[in-house]
């Protein structure tokens, strides 16, 4: 790594601990300051799972190749963030919500993502709830064992975030065949459009890591993406400036 | 305000390590600060912290495959699902064997011939499934976004055909992959970037669920 991109790393990181350490302060205190925009797919889930307990249906989540010790460890933080509201919306049910992952290393926070679930409605955490599908990175094989739990499991509600590729459009066209609900977001530019096509609410970008915002009540949470929507604005401003700057040095 | 040991050790931890591995990644090569962080031997430290992480990661893939094992060994017991679960079984210790005691690199044939195989087969669907989506999205969702998607679709298929008087649709094919689509693709990438640092922040200071609660 270069010297301008250490620095740079270090700048981006320092700004981004301190608006992430005081703007959610900010707003716990002054509980009404923040008002995030809709987000369709956040609000969809908890309906889905709605949907799926009066329904007897199943509620699966999968975190795709997202894991523990790699370049995908805070995607998979963020997907288990999204298991664990998904789960807990969908305790209730008959039928056991499933979380899937296909990396060894995201089966601990498939597992810990059922568990806290279980936990805060003082439920015992079902056996085999979380479970892992050893079929390598972004593999067609743990797509094929997804589409095989739509036919299995009678049109289950499926929400697959985390590490997918264009693989995804196997169990998305699975789950819109027979008419179940289906959100599907990942890091991944070409999976990210397949999962646009067949997804119930879109899900991109960086919306993917805004579950605890969304979907729990902690103001903390939500202080944390308006903390990410003042660094998006700076972001912005930083680009723009850079591009104005090139365009005058090239005019001068 | 109640406060668990346990919590607070672990938090107390993570954020020690985490800053720790941060500085001895990031405080190389920049000037007095780097030789103060080697001289306390910070980035040795980082490293031996990463090496950790990536045995506790294989260790963790080892338990899982000794534990699936022990799932599909429970599973030959039962009937309806005995035969996969035999199956699976014979095949990982057939693939071991090929690892284990290799004569012709039998464990590349093994892959070759059924996981490449099987994965080349499923390309082929997954081409099915991703025109099928093209042609659901505008039923299921009838908007200007949906149908600019399918546009944009056909219009990159079609401009990709090598069939001769489609050079104007090839060109604005080229000028949608050159720029809206490498602008967009870039967007959506700076935001996943920026939504990881925000994550990679709330970690350091503590504030992750794992942690916190």
């Amino acid at each position: 790594m270069d010297t301008t991109t250490q620095v740079l790393s270090i700048l981006v990181l320092l700004i981004g601990l301190i608006v992430t350490a005081i703007v959610p302060q900010f707003v716990r205190r002054r509980r009404d300051s923040a008002v995030l925009r809709r987000q369709a797919a956040y609000a969809a889930i908890p309906a889905m799972a709605t949907t799926a307990v009066e329904a007897g249906q199943s509620m699966i989540v999968g975190m795709g190749d997202a894991g523990v010790g790699g370049e995908s460890t805070l995607l998979a933080i963020a997907a288990e963030a999204v298991a664990y509201h998904t789960v807990a919306a969908a305790a209730y049910g008959d039928r056991m919500p499933v979380v899937t992952t296909s990396s060894g290393t995201g089966l601990p926070l498939a597992i810990e993502a059922v568990r806290a679930a279980f936990r805060e409605h003082n439920l015992p955490a079902p056996s085999g709830s979380a479970r892992w599908i050893p079929a390598g990175s972004r593999s067609l094989a743990y797509a094929a064992a997804m589409t095989a739990y739509v036919a299995a499991d009678r049109s289950p509600t499926q929400v697959m975030v985390g590490r997918f590729g264009p693989e995804i459009a196997l169990i998305g066209e699975a789950s819109v065949r027979r008419g179940a609900p289906f959100i599907g977001a990942t890091d991944r530019l070409d999976g990210q459009a397949v999962a646009y096509a067949f997804s119930k609410a879109p899900l991109i970008g960086e919306e993917l890591f805004q579950a605890s915002a969304y979907l729990s009540d902690r103001a903390v949470r939500r202080g944390e993406a308006v903390a990410m929507d003042i660094l998006r604005w700076l972001l912005i401003a930083a680009v723009i400036a850079v591009a104005a700057a090139r365009i005058v040095g090239a005019g001068g | 305000m109640r406060l668990r040991l346990g919590a607070v050790l672990v938090t107390a931890l993570t954020i020690g390590i985490a800053l720790i591995t941060l500085v001895g990644l990031l405080g190389t090569n920049i000037g007095p600060i780097s030789a103060q962080i080697e001289r306390f031997g910070i980035t040795d430290f980082a490293r031996l912290l990463l090496q950790f992480a990536a045995v506790t990661a294989a260790v963790a893939v080892l338990v899982g495959v000794v534990n699936l094992l022990g799932v599909h060994l429970r599973r030959t017991r039962r009937r309806g699902q005995a035969i996969y679960s035999a199956v699976l079984i014979l095949s990982f210790v057939i693939v071991l064997g090929f690892g284990i005691l290799p004569r012709d690199n039998e464990a590349r044939a093994a892959v070759d011939g059924v996981q490449i195989a099987l994965e080349t087969a499923f390309s082929g669907l997954v081409l099915f499934s991703l025109v099928y989506g093209a042609v659901t999205i505008a039923n299921r969702r009838p908007s200007w976004a949906s149908l600019l998607f399918v546009a944009t679709v056909v219009t990159v298929l079609v401009g990709a055909l090598p069939v001769r008087g489609l050079g104007p649709i090839a060109t604005v094919a080229d000028w949608l992959n050159r720029v809206p689509v490498d602008a967009g693709g870039r967007a959506i990438l700076l935001g996943i970037a920026l939504a990881t640092v925000i994550a990679g922040v709330r970690v350091l200071i503590g504030q992750g669920r794992a942690t916190r609660e």
